[in-house]
């Protein structure tokens, strides 16, 4: 092994550890904003071990579309929101003799699972390393653009029925909401604002 | 230009959604009138022009498009075509009814058009990301309908249930989808079974493992017991219109996905498979059928009905063979223009002032409306399989298949819960010719264009169950392709 | 072995240097660049600005940094020890590790990424955790409001300057900045800023957006919310938060002067002007300079957006109007249009 075989090793195990670690805590610390914030932690290892894999662009779009844009969000409304973590962990222990049936089985099928594994699965191939000037921001766009064009169109529809139906869910149009409306403003004109009135002038003698 | 006669159905359905979408943001700017018939007229026009140019394929335009992404064959003409036809009776069907209550705006149709393009994607899918995608496209489609009454508190129930438990089923498909890319390295359904025919020992125990992911999620996706929760809390709760699009498309396009993904995509595994789809489908009957009976809903109960129906058209499946595969396509097809009509006869007894929610509010029907009392019977006594009416004859040809198979002690079961399930079919008919409610009053309303064609859905019961042998050589060289 | 790591002893020294020399040049440019927007706006309104320490107030800068540097830094009784004091570091890595990409000159660039652009849109995304965390960890209500203002404005902006990058990628076919700026050389009328003005301008003013500069500085927004996300910060942490502001307004003027300005190009190249013609990095200083100068001419001159304004901006004219030159733009490539698109569909 060469050093740069060491350091790759090291980089994976640092930051593997590092996922793992992160990974549990998201599920055990008790407050919602440290969650999301392991959340986080968890998606930047995640997009190194894919960097270190090779797939330069999917661990960088991982980072700018989940950390960049979709845990902000996260965290925007966790923040918001005053979660009131004793409530959440109420049900915990009457449902938790549910659970640990539901874990039993899945332990189980792991267990079987692994005993198949013996019986002759081979496990999959290792990904094999790309060379270092290889484009895979290209391949992946041709790909994309050219084969599987037609399931492409298809996510982007599914894409345009999210925003459909998420704005069917939340517009509301509510009268009586007092908004400034600028071109309104400027298209009035003088005419529907002010009325001319020729005031009489008072009788001579009235009194006032 | 094949591959554009190919997907031409998709093209015109999605070139649809775009417009709708489109007119719906000059709303602004238009007369409500001129939207108000623009939109449904435009609609109706791109699932016309889908199920024009799918009737139009030949023997010429077999063959698979998009790098292995779409297949054009007899199967996915008929299913295109029955789609389109489908949606299109849903919309004409619903027009007025939407119109009254307010949801008549651009989004239904919207809608309406992205699940009948999910359906067509999942039709003519030859690879298993898009018929994912399809699922998806269309199951989103559906939880956004259901609670587009969103004020009502039962539908949003309905429609809280639905995602969540979507969510999961599509969580549990595509861990299934992934193991089995995983294991044979191919999305195509056309390598898949050459794939799974190679492979030995611990690699098949693990297909098995993607397999029973995928059938479960079939099952929910199809609302077939044990995972058929769903299915009465969504019938009752959406807005009749929808109930009427959530209980006919989507069938269809549930048994496509079996027939590509299950029949086809995984036909080495069969003798694994067909166990679980037997059990799932003997549980279908059984819960299907059972609880109808306790039901005072009629959309509940239409929900139970569906669950039993599902149950005969999975034994059609579970029997392994030609003759059964068949049936199950014929039996499908069947069931969805027994379904339109019912729901059908519930919108425009709904125009006459008549809101049928609880059986009794159908009591003494025949009476008043006598023309749509006799329908709704046509369809209870075909949903219930009484000849001479079409339901009959999907029954037989299930049962056929079964005997054929010497499923002796299954046949024997599904007999009895048909059975069963005409009791509570002829419940219905009992209620609306025998039974008297006092004070009733009849509100005439003219005849227009649906209630022409919903009537002649009716007679088409009649007149399929006297001539059953077209429909069904139809779904024969479909699927015998 | 994996190839981004080939050779990683022989490059291993040479670029730790690197890094230094470029951390450094970024630092002493904020220093100057917080002294240049004080005489700036000064002269604009009639002021003279700083001009007691050192000749002409040259060294008022590192009087500031000491000032700063030597208050303490005060953590609040209830707020969140370690997020407080880890949000100003994530709000400088970003605005720092970003330059590791960017060409300075051709060939002096510390990593030639291929996906460069996505690199830096990865990163500029990230920025906005400092302030996020700030505001939030600070258990303040003005922190928070600020913060939340801070973080809607940014992800809202950051689509639009997404799209309008697009642009320059639809334009030079990579994503490579070193190879952008390479397509546009050859003189002022190859660069990509005019064929795609729009999307320049809505880059730009993106930029200032997402630097929570005015006229958009709501997160701020000393009227309203005292000083937004880091009211509760002061000292050497407060130090951090107004280094980051002035080096992603320094990187975003850079990013801008590479991707739509010719980068390193000079705008006579290809004259044969002595001297003038010549490409190289002072031409590349001198567009950052230039730009940098719209950021506090735009502050000396504009009121303070309000907040649904902003947003309406952002939402329903600079999405649209990004998405629509990119159809104009597709024309143009299909067109072979200018010196620009010359390479069609490829």
């Amino acid at each position: 092994m060469n050093p740069a075989d060491w350091i790759e090793e090291g980089v994976f195990w640092v930051f593997g550890t590092i996922l793992v670690v992160s990974a549990f805590r998201v599920i055990t610390v008790r407050h919602p904003v440290h969650a999301a914030l392991f959340l986080v932690l968890c998606f930047f290892n995640t997009a190194v071990l894919w960097i270190l894999a090779g797939a330069e662009f999917l661990g960088i779009i991982l980072i700018l579309i989940y950390v960049g844009a979709v845990l902000v969000l996260l965290l925007f409304v966790v923040m918001m929101l005053d979660v009131e973590v004793e409530k959440l962990r109420e049900g915990f222990v009457r449902y938790a003799p549910l659970g640990a049936v539901v874990a039993l089985i899945l332990i189980l099928e792991l267990v079987y699972l692994f005993w198949a594994h013996t019986l002759g699965f081979h496990g999959l191939a290792a990904p094999i390393h790309v060379l270092a000037r290889h484009d895979n921001t290209r391949a992946l766009g041709t790909e994309l653009y050219r084969r599987d064009l037609y399931p492409f169109e298809l996510a982007g529809m599914i894409l345009l029925v999210g925003l459909i139906a998420a704005i069917l869910l939340t517009l509301r149009h509510r009268a009586g909401i007092q908004s400034q409306k600028p071109s309104e403003q400027v298209r009035v004109r003088a005419r529907d604002r002010v009325r001319l009135v020729s005031p009489k002038p008072p009788r001579r003698g009235a009194s006032t | 230009m094949m591959s554009m006669s190919a997907i031409a159905p998709e093209a015109w359905v999605a070139g649809g959604v775009l417009f709708v979408v489109l007119l719906e943001a000059l709303r602004p700017f238009v007369r409500d009138r001129t939207l108000a018939f623009a939109i449904p007229a435009s609609t109706l026009l791109a699932l016309g022009l889908a199920a024009m140019s799918a009737s139009f394929w030949t023997a010429a335009s077999w063959g698979v498009f998009f790098d292995g992404g779409l297949i054009v064959d007899p199967l996915s003409r008929l299913l295109v075509v029955s789609v389109s036809v489908v949606a299109l009776l849903v919309v004409i069907y619903s027009i007025g009814d939407l119109e009254r209550h307010g949801f008549g705006h651009g989004e239904y149709y919207a809608l309406l058009l992205s699940a009948t393009l999910g359906i067509l994607a999942i039709v003519t899918g030859a690879n298993v990301l898009v018929l994912f995608l399809g699922i998806e496209l269309l199951s989103l489609s559906l939880y956004a309908l259901v609670s587009i009454d969103r004020e009502r508190v039962i539908a949003a129930e309905a429609a809280m249930k639905y995602f969540f438990l979507g969510a999961i089923a599509s969580g549990i498909l595509l861990y299934g989808l992934s193991l089995l890319y995983g294991l044979s390295g191919t999305l195509s359904l056309a390598m898949l079974p050459k794939m799974i025919a190679g492979l030995g020992g611990g690699d098949r125990v693990l297909f098995l493992f993607a397999t029973a992911f995928v059938i479960v999620a079939l099952a929910f996706k199809f609302g077939a017991a044990p995972f058929h929760m769903w299915v009465p809390d969504v019938y009752e709760g959406s807005p009749t219109p929808i109930t009427l699009l959530v209980g006919t498309i989507p069938e269809l396009g549930a048994i496509a996905l079996i027939m590509r993904l299950l029949v086809a995509g995984l036909h080495p595994l069969s003798a694994q498979w067909m166990p679980m789809v037997l059990g799932v489908a003997i549980l279908s009957l059984l819960v299907g059928n059972l609880a109808a009976l306790a039901q005072s809903n009629f959309k509940r109960l239409l929900a139970y009905s569906a669950i039993g129906h599902v149950g005969f058209i999975l034994l059609g499946i579970a029997t392994g063979t030609i003759s059964g595969e068949i049936a199950a396509v014929y039996y499908t097809i069947i069931y969805v223009t027994m379904t339109l009509l019912a729901f059908g006869i519930l919108l425009v007894l709904r125009a006459r002032g008549r809101d049928v929610e609880d059986l009794d509010d159908l009591a003494g029907l025949s009476q008043i409306h006598p023309w749509w009392s006799l329908l709704m019977l046509f369809a209870m006594f075909s949903l219930a399989g009484i000849p001479p009416f079409v339901g009959f004859w999907a029954k037989l040809s299930i049962l056929r298949a079964l005997l054929g198979q010497g499923e002796v002690w299954v046949a024997v079961l599904a007999v009895i819960m048909a059975v069963v399930g005409a009791f509570y079919y002829l419940r219905v008919v009992k209620i609306m010719y025998f039974d008297r409610v006092a004070n009733q009053k009849a509100m005439s309303v003219p005849w227009g264009i649906p209630e022409l064609i919903l009537s002649m859905n009716g007679l088409a019961l009649i007149v399929l169950g006297l001539v059953p042998d077209a429909l069904w050589q139809l779904c024969a060289w479909a699927v015998r392709y | 072995m994996n190839p981004w790591l080939l050779g990683l002893e022989s490059w291993f020294l040479p670029h730790l240097v690197g890094i230094l020399v470029v951390t450094v040049v970024v630092i002493l440019s904020v220093a100057y660049l917080t002294y240049a927007e004080r005489k700036v706006i000064g002269y604009m309104q009639s002021r003279l600005g700083p001009n007691r320490v050192g000749q002409w107030g040259l060294l008022q800068p590192f009087a500031d940094v000491l000032k700063l540097l030597f208050k303490e830094i005060i953590i609040p009784e209830r707020s969140s020890g370690l997020l407080f004091v880890v949000a100003p570091v994530l709000a400088i890595v970003p605005a720092l590790a970003t330059w590791a990409v960017i060409p300075f000159a051709r060939g002096l660039i510390l990593a030639n990424v291929n996906a460069g652009l996505i690199y830096v849109l990865a990163l500029t995304s990230i920025g906005v955790y400092g302030v996020i965390l700030a505001g939030w960890a600070s258990n303040s209500k003005y922190a928070l409001l600020g913060a939340m203002r801070s973080a809607a404005q940014i992800i809202s902006y950051e689509i639009a300057m997404g799209f309008a990058l697009i642009g320059v990628v639809m334009a030079a076919q990579t994503l490579n900045l070193e190879h952008i700026v390479e397509n546009q050389s050859g003189g002022i009328l190859h660069w990509y800023f005019i064929p795609l003005l729009p999307l320049f301008m809505i880059y730009f003013v993106s930029g200032v957006a997402e630097t929570n500069r005015a006229p958009f500085d709501v997160a701020e927004g000393e009227s309203e919310i005292v000083a937004g996300f880091h009211v509760e910060y002061s000292g050497t942490a407060f130090a951090v938060f107004f280094l980051a502001e002035y080096a992603n307004m320094i990187l975003i003027a850079a990013l801008a002067a590479t991707l739509f300005l010719g980068g390193w190009g000079s705008p006579l190249a290809g004259l044969g002007i002595p001297l003038l013609s010549a490409n190289g990095l002072v031409w590349l200083a001198l567009k950052i300079g230039v730009l940098l100068f719209l950021f506090l001419w735009f502050r000396a001159t504009f009121p303070r957006y309000r907040y649904d304004q902003i947003m309406r901006l952002g939402w329903k004219v600079f999405i649209p109007a990004t998405l629509v030159w990119l159809v104009v733009e597709s024309a143009f490539i299909i067109g072979q249009v200018g010196p620009w698109f010359h390479g069609g569909l490829s």
